[in-house]
């Protein structure tokens, strides 16, 4: 059965030749383009081998009422917070958990233990052949 | 000196500054000062600086920020309260509008001119709302009290002066006397006077920091949301250009050499982003630092200079035989590398181009004088620097471009060591310096030597590598 990884990520179409080389050796890279998105995706995390999550983002890509469950989230300094929270500490997903942003802060101060992560890249300067190295090296020691 | 103190202060500013203050002990620690400075002036029952509100309609209502006590026992917690008294009745109508008086030992009260709502309570612990007559004044009786601080029944004189920030009235200063029925002299009236005034003062500063400080953080975010919006066509292009280089390896060299210069090109366009954000929004950035390779980020900088050298007849020579021994060090890797970056382009371009019989090299070397700190030199022989410009460093000024490089209409931004400057000294704790010595001919041999400790020990956002 092929590797399925949930990335979370607004802009993903300007950047979806970070992941190309991993979906041509048959990842399938599935895409939550908001907060709300991923968090509907994510409630099953376990069916995700790995989770990507970008730190900016908009709460919801649709009309409508946010649903409560994520309306905090909003209040966060950077909305990926909130799902990174709600993924360590509510959902408690096991899976590994990466943040890829051009945010390059530490997140504990933001309140995130940052040995939490699996791994955190940068995008500035990322390169494709880095993404699919790196993936696979998580995906290894994971097993 | 900050510009942003002509807004104008709402008093809300005001009083949740003068109550952070309170509870820093800012003004009691003032008072303690001139309690000792001047005598014949005691700190009263409460001994504290009590706070004129906003109109408080209600009793028992507060900012919730705020805890103010009364009475020699301080358990009488009952609000924003104020000073009972002044020493004249015209000190007192100044007062914005407001009257105040008090009865019994450990009671305050207040009267609001307009007529709201009074709420009484003595030292019985009754209480008693009532509503009040609006022409009420200073001296006036009300309820059978007189309107002086009185203790036990007597009454006891005390000094006040108000607290006034940009010409409004927003609190008032009380300090009782020892001894009762004596006036206070001029001297101790005009200590308390200037108290208000620099309490008023104290009270200025700390709003216009607060409204720096709320300004310094809305430019924060600005500037990363204009970092987000320049990044991400950034990411996408650095992407797809090396997705293109992979997809031709096989094809047609001259396709895949243009494909190579496409990445090339994308990758410096990112290094001169990150140059200018970085220099620009001249706030050292917050970053993650890991355990890295100074050998790796050399060789990464080297690698994306090394075809514009070699088109110049220059050859970038890293110490081959002992870069490998050059230490890991806790750095923040990109930052460190385009740092590393722009000090080798400045290199590569003021490098002069060798004729057909000649060779060019920019020398790089590593030193560990130190265990805590290891030493990279990055050497050039081309345009120099001026003594001046060195020994005053204009050269690291943002878009300061050195005299002899900007000669023969070379171009440049300015930023490029300024950007080095940054990184390696505010976010690494390093130094860099340069030195750019006269050679015949009039060539420059140009130095730059980075130094760097080993590790960040007082970060606490170092991850493992």
């Amino acid at each position: 059965m092929s590797l399925r990884i949930l990335w979370i990520e607004d802009d993903h179409y300007a950047i979806k030749g970070l992941v190309r080389p991993l979906e041509k050796k048959g990842v399938q890279i599935e895409v939550a383009s908001s907060a709300e998105s991923g968090f509907q995706k994510a409630k099953v995390w376990n069916e995700y081998d790995m989770i990507i999550v970008d730190l900016i983002m908009p709460l919801s890509d649709h009309p409508g009422k946010i649903p409560p469950e994520i309306e905090g989230w909003g209040l966060e300094p950077y909305v990926g917070l909130g799902i990174l929270k709600w993924l360590f500490h509510e959902v408690k997903a096991k899976c590994p958990i990466v943040v890829l942003s051009v945010i390059d802060d530490p997140l504990v101060g933001y309140g995130i233990d940052d040995s939490l992560l699996a791994g955190r890249w940068v995008k500035r300067g990322l390169l494709p052949s880095k993404v699919e190295q790196e993936v696979t090296r998580l995906l290894q020691d994971a097993a | 000196m900050l510009q942003d103190s002509e807004e104008e202060l709402t008093r809300q500013d005001i009083l949740t500054i003068l109550a952070e203050m309170m509870s820093a002990g800012d003004l009691n620690t003032l008072l303690d000062m001139v309690v000792m400075e001047v005598p014949g002036i005691v700190r009263g029952s409460g001994g504290s600086v009590y706070l004129v509100p906003e109109l408080v309609p209600q009793y028992g209502q507060r900012p919730a920020s705020t805890q103010y006590r009364v009475g020699a026992d301080g358990n009488s917690d009952i609000g924003p309260i104020v000073v009972l008294a002044a020493t004249s009745k015209t000190a007192l109508d100044e007062y914005v509008g407001r009257a105040f008086y008090s009865i019994g030992d450990g009671f305050a009260g207040w009267v609001f001119a307009n007529g709201k709502t009074l709420s009484l309570r003595d030292s019985g612990d009754e209480q008693e709302s009532r509503t009040i007559d609006p022409n009420l004044k200073w001296g006036d009786r009300y309820g059978g009290a007189k309107a002086y601080y009185a203790d036990q029944g007597k009454p006891k004189p005390l000094l006040v002066a108000p607290i006034s920030v940009s010409k409004k009235t927003i609190g008032v200063l009380k300090i009782a006397g020892l001894q009762r029925d004596q006036p206070f002299s001029d001297d101790a009236e005009k200590v308390v006077e200037t108290i208000g005034r620099i309490i008023g003062n104290m009270i200025q500063q700390n709003y216009v920091m607060q409204n720096h400080n709320r300004i310094q953080e809305q430019r924060t975010m600005d500037f990363l949301s204009l970092s987000h919006e320049l990044n991400t066509p950034l990411v996408g292009l650095i992407a797809d250009a090396e997705n293109l280089l992979t997809n031709l390896r096989d094809a047609d060299p001259v396709l895949t050499d243009e494909a190579q210069s496409i990445l090339e090109h994308a990758l410096r366009l990112q290094l001169m982003t990150e140059t200018i954000l970085i220099t620009l929004s001249r706030q050292t950035p917050r970053r993650m630092f890991t355990l890295g390779s100074i050998a790796e980020a050399l060789r990464d900088a080297v690698q994306m200079f090394q075809s514009e050298a070699k088109a110049k007849g220059c050859e970038i020579l890293l110490p081959d035989s002992t870069i490998e021994a050059f230490p890991l060090i806790e750095m923040s890797y990109f930052d460190l590398t385009n740092a590393f970056k722009n000090i080798i382009h400045n290199a590569v371009k003021y490098t002069f181009t060798a004729r057909a019989d000649q060779r060019r090299f920019i020398r790089i070397s590593g030193t560990q004088e130190n265990p805590n700190q290891f030493t990279v030199k990055i050497q050039n022989y081309g345009v120099g620097i001026g003594v001046e410009e060195l020994k005053h460093g204009l050269i690291f000024q943002p878009y300061y471009r050195g005299v002899l490089a900007s000669d023969h209409r070379r171009t440049g931004s300015g930023l490029g060591l300024a950007f080095a400057k940054q990184v390696i000294e505010d976010l690494h704790h390093g130094t860099i310096e340069l030195i750019s010595e006269s050679q015949p001919g009039g060539a420059y041999l140009t130095t730059v030597i980075v130094t760097l400790p080993r590790t960040q020990t007082d970060r606490r956002e170092v991850m493992p590598g």
